[in-house]
């Protein structure tokens, strides 16, 4: 019953990354990705519950905590702040993208039946699942012209490591989860505040139109 | 160790509130002290199984380590002076003061996320400190806030971030194989305790963890095709912070690839690692060869040189003899001085002439006459030619490479080489020769930086110091050599 409920919340992530490919609106992204880190620490939370890892409650905690109301809150209030232009612009349009995503996720479970997972696992079909959403994310990072689906795209990739690592080896030591998740934050508010400046600088947050670094 | 760090932090915070007069001088201060302190700690270090483990062995100290523990600080410590005069000309260029605390800030958390890196015995801990050093120079390569600087620092946060996630991705496969020997728990991330154990680990899944570390912080290395930030970032940031990254950072991510690659060497599961390294040695250097061809931007130039040597120490690794690793390490002390000493020299021209395009300069001998001799000297140095210290190890690392067979890349690497010359030549050559009317005034304490390292350089071409021999002598066995 746990292994379901882990695999479930894993595969609602997926899900939720696949959405986010078809969302055009900054506001929507943003809400498409504090509903996947819910999920995602549910399943963090049911490993922890499985497992008997202490360790696992505080990761899923600090992962609710710092990925599902600080980061969105702050990202938030960079789109108010930023007034206009507030959809999504990208290379390639939503319904290639989701027929891309297809492949990705098909691509995503052939390479790790190619890796024979041993040991004690709990639910060997997160692996896939948490390599389907990092690759999502890395193609959200290079489909999409404006800044902060850039941003957006990354921390769906990271999302996507966080539960590879949890379903692998039951969470990474709690000091090192812990700098991750400080890096990731301060990372994001740093790239937040990049955000403005290119906005100050180029009076608009599209990153198709920094272009002036060519050989 | 945890001195060092410990000390580098708490200057980091408080170089931010305190006077600039002060700072100046402190900042030179504490970084020649962290140089005496970390001396004194290598030459505790005589064999290649000596290590010195600190704070609950997270930090650790061994002869790979120590090596580049010395690299940090002496650039550091050179950075440190070149600084005070870099800074002053910015602040009569009208830079206010508040921003230069801030530049010294950032800096100084990059040189203490740098020596993190360096010292830490935890893959994690090592990880986070990578990203570290990401952040902390995200704002110095926006430093100046125009439009190309700002895409610098964009592109810079966003395609190390990726490469940061692979790694990480890749330290989390690294984990999974060792905690079925060595439990869960934050000591399975030791790299000694992994080192130790490296026999009993799964060879697949630590080749899996090393393609990903490689791609990862290849990345942060600058390995071609994941290059794309390296000549934004090092071309927008203030010079001495290029300098800091040619000389520093890409061998502090290159270092931990090379801890991942120990690990399989170790395990005995043959040496496929070694084909990696050199297909991104080798495919690096005839991309950088080809664009510091057409290169019209001089800081550019030596962004892209920058990617040349860490491939050639790259390439140096994946032959993977005692000759050839021997001569890596060396290449990596000699690239550290010399790219210094020539993003310094630059950094004077930038200065005083505010531009970076090479065909707008004409005539440099006449404006800035010492700029000039340390300039021609660096470019010298750097594309190799005697007496100075890098065409040595270039030698070693091609006498080395015919010698274990590689006879085709090695080819490659020299026509790669022969070309990155004349480019070299020609672009500066241009810049040094011609007639102008204009004449510029020179700062002691820009140059003389420049023309120490180059004297250090001309040094470290006839006599390495013994106890540096030593180490250097030692890093073949940690890192698992092929044959004899």
């Amino acid at each position: 019953m746990i292994k379901f409920l882990v695999e479930f919340f894993g595969a609602m992530s997926l899900f939720l990354a696949i959405a986010q490919l078809s969302s055009n609106r900054l506001n929507l992204s943003i809400k498409i990705y504090q509903l996947q880190s819910v999920f995602l620490s549910m399943s963090i939370l049911f490993i922890g519950i499985a497992t008997f890892e202490f360790e696992l409650y505080i990761s899923s905690f600090l992962n609710l905590l710092i990925k599902a109301i600080l980061i969105p809150f702050f990202l938030f209030k960079v789109v108010e702040k930023i007034k206009l232009d507030r959809e999504v612009s990208m290379y390639l349009n939503i319904t290639n993208s989701l027929l891309f995503s297809i492949l990705i996720v098909i691509f995503a479970f052939y390479i790790s039946n190619k890796i024979d997972i041993t040991g004690e696992v709990i639910a060997k079909q997160i692996f896939p699942l948490s390599l389907g959403i990092i690759f999502i994310g890395i193609f959200i990072m290079i489909s999409r012209k404006k800044a902060l689906s850039q941003i957006i795209g990354f921390l769906t990739m990271e999302n996507g490591i966080l539960l590879a690592g949890t379903s692998l080896t039951k969470g990474m030591p709690m000091i090192v989860e812990i700098g991750v998740f400080f890096d990731v934050f301060v990372g994001v508010l740093m790239a937040g505040v990049l955000v403005f400046q290119i906005k100050t600088t180029v009076e608009s947050i599209d990153t198709s139109r920094l272009s002036d670094l060519k050989e | 160790m945890g001195v060092i760090i410990g000390l580098q932090l708490i200057w980091a915070v408080v170089s931010y509130f305190l006077n600039l007069r002060f700072v100046y001088f402190i900042q030179i201060g504490i970084t020649f002290i962290n140089l005496i302190l970390g001396y004194s700690l290598i030459s505790k270090i005589n064999n290649p199984q000596d290590r010195i483990y600190e704070l609950n062995n997270l930090l650790f100290l061994d002869s790979l380590n120590s090596i580049l523990l010395l690299v940090i600080l002496t650039i550091s410590f050179f950075v440190s002076v070149y600084s005070v005069g870099y800074m002053k000309r910015e602040l009569k260029a009208g830079i206010s003061e508040k921003k230069i605390n801030e530049y010294y800030f950032w800096m100084n958390l990059f040189i203490f996320a740098m020596l993190v890196v360096t010292l830490s015995n935890n893959f994690g801990i090592l990880w986070i400190a990578i990203e570290g050093t990401t952040l902390a120079t995200a704002f110095l390569i926006s430093y100046y806030r125009n439009k190309e600087a700002v895409e610098a620092g964009w592109k810079y946060i966003m395609l190390c971030s990726i490469g940061i996630g692979l790694a990480l991705f890749g330290i989390i496969l690294l984990y999974y194989s060792s905690f079925s020997v060595l439990g869960h728990g934050l000591q399975s991330l030791n790299w000694t305790n992994i080192y130790d154990v490296s026999s009993r680990l799964n060879p697949k899944l630590l080749m899996l963890a090393f393609i990903f570390v490689l791609v990862g912080f290849g990345t942060k290395v600058g390995f071609a095709p994941l290059h794309f930030w390296l000549p934004d970032a090092h071309s927008q940031a203030p010079t001495p912070i290029s300098a800091l990254m040619s000389g520093v950072l890409l061998n502090c991510a290159f270092y931990s690839i090379l801890r991942v690659q120990a690990i399989i060497n170790n395990n005995g599961y043959g040496y496929d690692t070694s084909k990696y390294l050199m297909f991104f040695g080798v495919l690096t250097v005839v991309i950088s060869a080809l664009f510091i061809i057409r290169q019209v931007d001089y800081k550019r130039l030596l962004a892209y040189s920058s990617m040349e040597h860490m491939a050639i120490i790259a390439f140096a690794f994946s032959v993977n003899t005692k000759l050839s690793i021997f001569a890596g390490v060396y290449h990596l002390i000699n690239h550290a001085i010399v790219k210094t000493s020539i993003f310094m020299t630059v950094g004077s021209i930038l200065t005083s002439l505010h531009t970076r395009d090479i065909f707008s300069i004409r005539g440099l001998f006449k404006a800035l006459p010492y700029t000039s001799i340390a300039l021609i000297l660096s470019v010298f140095a750097i594309t190799g030619t005697p007496p100075f210290n890098i065409f040595m190890s270039k030698l070693f690392i091609l006498i080395s490479s015919f010698k274990a067979g590689f006879i085709i890349p090695s080819i490659i690497l020299m026509l790669a080489l022969v070309l990155i010359f004349g480019g070299f030549i020609y672009h500066f050559l241009n810049m040094l020769m011609g007639d102008t009317d204009k004449g510029y005034k020179e700062d002691l304490l820009i140059l003389l930086p420049p023309f120490v390292l180059l004297f250090i350089s001309l040094v470290l071409s006839f006599y390495i110091p013994e106890k540096i021999l030593m180490l250097i002598n030692n890093i073949p066995e940690i890192l698992g050599v092929k044959n004899g």
